[in-house]
């Protein structure tokens, strides 16, 4: 009960801040013609003066002199000439000024003056306008005696509203009425319920009061040559006959049961009673988004059945996607509920359908991209309500591929691919990985063009990074790198790019190889080696990002696999007294929960691979080539006590010495690298005593080369110096 | 207890002045005062312009009182007689030939003679005759009136009369009936309406309705007239007169209504100045009440039905 007073008070809400907004934007209009701005301000100035009467009398306490100018005051309101906005501000006005005679009719209530007297003479006015209007002033007040009862006198001011039938007027009064009985409608728990009667009264006069409006709204219509004037004009005034349906969701006694078996069926039968567009759209949206959302979930089937059979040219599509977006969010909001509520109805099934009829019916007409609106709609909902249900989501992928296939190329417009783009990358958030196994979801991205696709790539990263979830399955991986191709190679089609973009592109596929992990080395290496793949075949730009991150993975699981070839070889020394080096691992005979390395994994394939990579880096870029040698080297030096890549360490350490030589330059850069080689060599353990010495005696040549003024940064060198000819000591 | 009441034949000062002015001495004044003013009831009429209250006399009620006859400063009042009449009378406003009085009883104070002194005679019309009741309308007038009459010889007569009213109570039983019609203009418009009663009482209300079953013109508003419709006989070759009299207009629809909608109708009849029907009465005058439904296109207005009502008092 509770969560659901909050919602209809959250909508409330929202329709009264619709109302102010409508209002503003009253205010706001500056196509109002002169003319009708001086007959406005004329008629507000009528206005202020008899109200200013009117105040007067009452401070006096004459009720008759009141009432007088009460009724020169609502005279006004007859205004023939205005345009709905301008009535609109001319109500308002009114309506402020009316505060003060109800108050004032309090006041002689409580002096001891009869209501019904008063509700009697307030009916001697001879127009009917002002007459009505004090008329449900009256009866307001006359409600709040409690010495009638309610429903009887909100049922005679119904009766006796139907006296306008001006459209304008008439739904001004109306909402009049609404406003003033807004406390004082029967329901369940309040004062006037009992004797003032039910709330089953309350919902029969709003009912009946809604029908009426909508037949004055829909003949504001008329037939009008202005049509799309007068169809402005109406959908201006559209919260007014809204109104009621506020009301009556606002109706404590108005419960699912009530609802489902009363008020709802009446509702439909006013929306289908006429064929008018606006009519049947507006109360519709309304239906969906004034009652608690469970309420429809519960009477989805009528709903949707009812929406289906509308005028053909009512907006169905925003009014199913207005109500899935809202149910969306229930469920979201309602997760245990929901779960209940979808046990009992085949809630996805019910859309489906319905969705499918629209599709049938109107997939010729309509154009792509409100057709895929409805898709997202559906697709949001669908991820919201039933979380784990992948198939589900497929099933509207499906249905997204059968309907772009039927398009020729030209329907495939900006709204049209950003809705695929959302159909797309709606799953990722809450489906993440396992849209990779959804086998539309390759099929709809073909239908974007290239930038989309990339921009679906983009996403695609960015939910699997975000997820963290490790990159475990080769067959996950083979997927996840088709999808964001985009990324991963030049394409013709492809415009100019930021270089940042390009950037923050290409990192988010480094960082996908970070999330490589598996706890047996051969499934990293089969994983690694995919992504190496197109890694190679891209061009060099690409490479300087995403080489690294390779690297540095590779690196990793040079590192796994010594951890994992030591505790194989702590077990097999104590099972078999053998020495396990990684040659030999392959041949051990590993337990039954491990899986056998595979002959092609050892050291030398990852470090060779690792050179490879660091190679092409360092024909291009001698610092970072320098950096990644200096990174291999260490990681050689960790995995390979037994300096068994003696020779193929001295190749890198001479490669890196190389570069170092040819294509550094700068003097300060120069320093820099040469002390980061001259840190790392500290600690190197990988090279022979041989090869280690000529390693050495370059490195001390080329710090002897570097000539520098500052005392400090010599010290720095002469010190680098000596740790080297220390270390040659040791070794 | 005594009191008076009726139009003071004129203030005292003024016949002085009067008196002194043309030399002739002053018009002895003459009162009537009719007992039993205090616990009567008084009923108003709108006269012309001004309300007039008058007392109220029903039924077997009789009418007595005094006469007073006050010299002032005349040593003696020669006459040819006094007399006071109970007199009712139909009134004709556009028409005097046409007037005439339905009853008349008279009793004689005072035969030929001189008064030498003020004098107050009792006079008594017991019972007296009530068949019809006082009206007073704008082309005719129904009223009841004592007329002390001071004849003279040689001078103009001392006339001076007082206003009553007579009410008769309903007698005949309510017609329980309802008002129910079709009209319309052909091919443009089609209403039935309907009044719950076709009697009503003077504090009533007008409950109906009007519903819609054909409208192909464009309605602007529609308004519920009562008029008030006099028809008397003139003096001159028994023709008769109708005379009908806007009293109220009454807004009961604005805007245009489609096919099938049922407007409501209430009228409070407290809200005008309205009296009972009458019929032929005294074979000199009817007065009726119509409703005209009234309903106005944006270029010409129509007046399209009526219905009678027929107003009695509250029994």
């Amino acid at each position: 009960r509770c969560v659901q007073e909050t919602g209809i008070n959250a909508e409330y809400m929202g329709i009264v801040h619709q109302i102010k907004q409508s209002q503003k934007v009253f205010l706001e209009g500056q196509t109002m013609d002169d003319d009708q701005e001086i007959k406005l301000e004329e008629r507000r100035k009528t206005v202020r003066e008899q109200a200013y009467y009117m105040k007067k009398a009452i401070d006096t306490a004459n009720l008759r002199d009141a009432l007088r100018y009460s009724t020169y005051m609502l005279n006004e309101l007859k205004a023939p000439e205005l345009s709905p906005k301008n009535y609109y501000i001319l109500y308002m006005q009114v309506f402020d000024e009316l505060r003060v005679l109800e108050s004032a009719f309090r006041e002689e209530y409580r002096r001891g003056r009869r209501m019904a007297d008063l509700y009697e003479s307030v009916q001697y006015a001879q127009n009917i306008i002002p007459r009505l209007y004090l008329l449900v002033t009256a009866g307001a007040v006359y409600i709040e005696t409690n010495e009638v009862a309610a429903k009887d006198i909100l049922n005679d001011l119904l009766e006796m509203i139907k006296g306008v039938q001006h459209p304008l007027r008439g739904l001004f009064l109306r909402y009049y009425f609404l406003k003033m009985c807004k406390d004082k409608l029967p329901d369940e728990g309040n004062e006037y319920e009992g004797e003032g009667g039910t709330f089953k009264d309350a919902v029969s006069i709003i009912l009946g009061n809604l029908e009426e409006m909508n037949k004055l709204w829909i003949r504001m219509q008329g037939s009008s040559s202005n049509r799309v004037k007068r169809e402005k004009e109406r959908i201006d005034l559209k919260v007014l006959v809204g109104e009621n349906i506020v009301r009556l969701s606002g109706l404590q006694g108005v419960t699912l049961e009530i609802y489902t078996q009363e008020v709802l069926p009446k509702l439909l039968e006013i929306i289908s009673s006429t064929k008018d567009v606006i009519s049947q759209q507006y109360l519709m949206e309304c239906i969906v988004t004034a009652f608690p959302d469970e309420y429809n979930l519960k009477n989805l089937n009528t709903l949707l059945e009812r929406t289906g059979s509308l005028n053909p040219n009512c907006d169905i599509k925003a009014i199913y996607i207005s109500l899935m977006d809202r149910l969306a969010d229930f469920s979201e909001e309602n997760k245990s509920e929901i779960e209940n509520i979808t046990q009992d109805m085949d809630i996805f099934q019910m859309f489906k359908t319905n969705i499918d009829n629209i599709i049938e019916e109107q997939g010729q007409t309509m154009e792509l991209r409100k057709l895929l609106d409805l898709q997202v709609a559906f697709l949001n909902f669908t991820l919201k309500t039933y979380e784990k249900r992948t198939d589900y989501v497929n099933q509207i992928l499906k249905s997204c591929v059968v309907l772009c296939e039927k398009q020729s190329s030209t329907s495939f417009d900006e709204d049209s691919l950003k809705n695929i783009v959302k159909l797309l990358t709606y799953p990722l958030e809450s489906l993440s990985i396992t849209i990779l196994s959804m086998d539309e979801y390759p099929n709809l991205m073909n239908y974007l063009p290239f930038t989309k696709r990339k921009e679906v790539a983009v996403k695609i990263c960015q939910a699997v990074i975000s997820t963290r979830h490790p990159l475990n399955n080769l067959t996950t991986v083979n997927q996840l790198l088709s999808f964001i191709q985009p990324l991963l190679k030049e394409e013709q089609s492809f415009g100019n790019q930021e270089p940042y973009e390009f950037e923050g592109e290409q990192q988010l596929v480094a960082r996908l190889v970070h999330l490589v992990e598996n706890n047996h080395p051969d499934k990293v290496f089969e994983i690694l080696n995919a992504f190496r793949q197109p890694f190679e075949a891209a061009d060099e730009k690409r490479q300087f990002y995403t080489y690294p991150s390779l690297i540095f993975a590779y690196i990793r699981l040079a590192r796994q696999l010594k951890i994992y070839n030591e505790t194989q070889g702590t077990y097999k020394k104590a099972g078999n007294a053998e020495e396990g080096g990684e040659e030999n691992e392959e041949e051990s005979e590993p337990q039954e929960t491990q899986a056998y390395l595979k002959p092609e994994l050892n050291f030398k394939v990852v470090f060779e691979i690792i050179r490879k990579l660091a190679d092409s880096i360092a024909s291009g870029n001698a610092e970072l080539g320098i950096k990644l040698y200096l990174d291999i080297l260490q990681i050689i030096s960790e995995c390979d006590p037994q300096r068994e890549h003696d020779e193929f360490s001295y190749e890198i350490a001479e490669a890196a010495l190389t570069l170092y030589e040819d294509e550094i330059s700068d003097s300060e850069t120069k320093r820099v690298i040469i002390l980061q080689i001259v840190g790392v060599f500290q600690i190197l353990n990988c090279f022979s005593e041989e090869n280690y010495d000529t390693l050495v005696s370059n490195i001390t040549q080329y710090l002897s080369l570097i000539h520098i003024s500052e005392p400090t940064r010599q010290a720095e060198i002469s010190y680098a110096v000596f740790c080297l000819k220390k270390k040659k000591r040791y070794v | 207890t005594q009191s008076t009441w009726g139009i003071k034949n004129r203030p005292e000062k003024y016949s002085l002045t009067m008196a002194s002015l043309f030399g002739f001495g002053s018009q002895p004044i003459v009162e009537i005062v009719v007992d039993d003013q205090a616990g009567r009831k008084n009923t108003k009429f709108k006269d012309k312009d001004k309300m007039i209250k008058l007392p109220l006399y029903v039924g077997e009620d009789d009418i007595k009182g005094q006469v007073s006859i006050q010299l002032g400063k005349n040593k003696k009042l020669e006459h040819t007689g006094i007399r006071v009449e109970l007199i009712g009378h139909i009134e004709m406003v556009y028409d005097k030939a046409g007037s005439s009085d339905f009853t008349s009883m008279g009793r004689e104070l005072e035969p030929t003679g001189v008064l030498f002194q003020d004098k107050t005679y009792n006079f008594s019309f017991p019972k007296f005759e009530k068949q019809y009741e006082s009206y007073y309308g704008s082309s005719v007038k129904l009223r009841y009136f004592l007329r002390v009459t001071i004849n003279r010889n040689y001078a103009t007569k001392i006339i001076k009369e007082v206003d009553f009213a007579v009410l008769v109570p309903a007698t005949e039983p309510e017609i329980k009936k309802d008002i129910q019609m079709e009209v319309g203009i052909e091919d443009c418009l089609h209403i039935e309406f309907e009044y719950s009663k076709a009697q009503y009482h003077l504090k009533d209300v007008v409950i109906g309705k009007v519903k819609f079953m054909l409208v192909r013109i464009k309605i602007k508003y529609m308004e519920l007239c009562i008029v008030k419709q006099e028809k008397y006989l003139t003096g001159q070759a028994n023709q008769t007169q109708t005379e009908n009299e806007t009293l109220q207009k009454f807004e009961v629809m604005d805007g245009c209504p489609n096919k099938g909608d049922v407007i409501p109708i209430r009228l409070y009849l407290a809200g005008s100045d309205l009296t009972p029907t009458y019929t032929d009465v005294s074979n000199k005058f009817s007065v009726k009440y119509l409703s005209l439904i009234h309903i106005s296109e944006p270029t010409r207005q129509a007046e399209i039905s009526y219905a009678v009502f027929c107003l009695k008092k509250k029994n």
